[in-house]
């Protein structure tokens, strides 16, 4: 399989604070990768300097075999790499339907047509009832699945999802799994980020884990769980040697 | 319900004149389609993508200052003049916001409050363009071809109409259109526009653009209906604000919204300003800020968003 994300050598630093060491790996097409650490591990940055919404200081990223280093996250969109956010920004004030609506548009010729698409990827992601409602109005889980469905509207190559999976209830969690899933069959590429171990291990192809910005394992989810610096980063040292 | 009231609203408006003939009533008119227009105008930017200025007299201001010049210095028609006031403005548009469209919320208000106490200041010291004297136009013979009408204001009125006409046209295009979804979701959240391949930069630049060439369109008239205009009547901060509060109080982002807002703000401003006189200036201001803080608290939306309610709880009724 091909890689269809790579990324080579990013470091971002804030003032003092290495938030991202280096960090390298790659992504293959039609696959799901986790991206796992504890929470100020530097997920979320490495996740902005890749889509564009954070300039890397250094470093390089390959979106289908072309740099894409430093592209704004318009752009990149436009070439098939959508993210959705760790807190869930949907439009507020616009109903669920023009949420989606918009993500088409990036496609679509008409805003017919795209209205038309809207309709479909909601009705797909068992939102159709509450298309006519302010997104503002619906239910954190609805809220992000509204997002992913905003998000899935654009066509991507490549979906980068930050927890979606974080503050839903035990039902929701096992709902979006299978969606997840779902997007994986349909030949998608998924970057999953998650701080829980139980909601990604199950659901991943290969996983990568940063501890302190820096890559510390990289592998099958089976390995990854028993590699020794990973329990440490997770549990503590006290833990890993008892293990 | 809703489908006919455009049509009755601008029957009435083409009737008012002939019902209300006196000269004071289609000045009060020509005001209140005036600032309709510019709040129009202003609701491309401020309202759909949320980019709210408070210097927009500097695109009025353009216009009345290009197509005034134009005519003084080489005797062209205001009404190409106010084409080319236009083009100018829109010019200006995005040389000032390529910089300003930058900076988030407040920062951008305080931004263009700047720019337009700039160009306030750079007109009056400027002789070339008249400097603190102003510019008197020429008093040319009643013509259409003249922009100016001598024994009877009516035609005023009618222009006035047409500019609105015209700023309400652009809106409801640019609002059905990709254009208008994407300044929306500029407005409601950035980061998630431009993560779904809005172009924020571009967009503001063209909302930018439409809608400081509106104003400038509505400069030109001003000036050729007051055949005077110095910076301090064409520039001034207090104009930047009525023409923002105009839009606000009437509902930003609702197409219909400013030409509510300049139905209750002006004939208000209008009426306190012949009560109270010399003697009551600022009267219309203490009633400004008394409506902001009713609209603010009741209904934030506007008075569109409450004309919108009551038509809803008409029709579930009927």
């Amino acid at each position: 399989m091909t890689a269809i994300l790579e990324v080579a050598g990013i470091t971002k630093k804030f003032g003092g604070v290495l938030a991202n060491d280096d960090v390298s790996f790659s992504v293959a097409e039609g696959s799901i990768l986790g991206l796992l650490g504890p929470n100020g591990a530097g997920k979320t940055t490495l996740f902005n300097c890749i889509t564009g919404f954070l300039r890397a200081d250094s470093g390089r990223v390959r979106l289908a075999g072309a740099d894409v280093t430093r592209r704004s996250a318009s752009e990149l969109a436009r070439r098939g790499l959508v993210r959705t956010f760790q807190v869930v920004r949907v439009f507020p004030y616009l109903s669920a339907i023009d949420n989606v609506l918009i993500g088409a548009l990036l496609r679509a010729s008409a805003v017919g047509l795209a209205r038309r698409r809207a309709l479909e990827i909601l009705d797909e992601l068992g939102l159709a009832a509450r298309a006519g409602i302010l997104a503002r109005n619906l239910t954190t889980a609805e809220r992000k699945r509204l997002e992913l469905a905003r998000a899935l509207a654009t066509e991507p190559r490549v979906v980068l999802l930050d927890e979606v999976m974080s503050g839903l209830t035990p039902r929701e969690v096992a709902e979006a799994v299978a969606l997840v899933r779902g997007l994986r069959d349909r030949g998608l590429t998924v970057v999953l980020v998650e701080h829980v171990l139980e909601v990604v291990m199950p659901l991943a192809d290969r996983v990568v884990v940063l501890e302190q910005g820096r890559l510390i394992a990289e592998g099958l989810p089976a390995e990854v769980a028993r590699d020794p610096k990973v329990v440490d980063a997770y549990l503590g040292t006290r833990f890993a040697r008892s293990s | 319900m809703t489908r006919w009231l455009p049509a009755a609203a601008l029957a009435a408006a083409l009737a008012y004149p002939f019902v209300l003939g006196s000269p004071n009533a289609i000045n009060i008119g020509v005001l209140v389609l005036l600032y309709a227009a510019l709040g129009t105008a202003w609701n491309i930017l401020g309202g759909y993508a949320g980019q709210v200025s408070f210097g927009h007299a500097v695109f009025f201001g353009t216009g009345a200052y290009t197509s005034t010049l134009l005519l003084q210095h080489l005797g062209l028609t205001p009404w190409i003049g106010m084409l080319a006031g236009a083009l100018v403005a829109a010019g200006l548009a995005l040389a000032v916001g390529y910089p300003t469209f930058r900076l988030a919320g407040h920062y951008f208000a305080i931004a263009t409050i700047v720019v337009g106490e700039i160009a306030h200041t750079l007109v009056r010291s400027s002789d070339v363009v008249g400097g603190a004297r102003g510019l008197f136009l020429p008093i040319l013979p009643t013509a259409l071809i003249n922009y100016q009408f001598q024994e009877t204001r009516l035609p005023y009125y009618f222009v006035a109409l047409g500019l609105y006409v015209v700023s309400l046209a652009v809106t409801l295009l640019i609002e059905r259109r990709r254009m208008g979804y994407y300044l929306r979701a500029i407005r409601e959240d950035q980061a998630a526009a431009r993560s779904v391949g809005v172009s924020v930069p571009r967009y503001k630049l063209a909302a930018g653009a439409v809608s400081a060439a509106l104003t400038a369109l509505c400069g030109t008239f001003y000036a050729q209906y007051v055949l005077f205009i110095d910076a301090d009547s064409v520039f001034p901060l207090s104009l930047s604000i009525l023409i923002a509060l105009v839009a606000i109080l009437g509902g930003a982002g609702r197409a219909y919204g400013p030409f509510l807002g300049a139905c209750v703000l002006i004939p208000l401003s209008e009426l306190t300003r012949n009560q109270f006189g010399g003697t009551g200036r600022g009267a219309d201001l203490v009633i400004y800020g008394a409506l902001i803080v009713l609209v603010s608290v009741a209904q934030p939306g506007g008075l569109a968003a409450a004309a919108d309610g009551l038509t809803r709880r008409m029709a579930r009724a009927s």
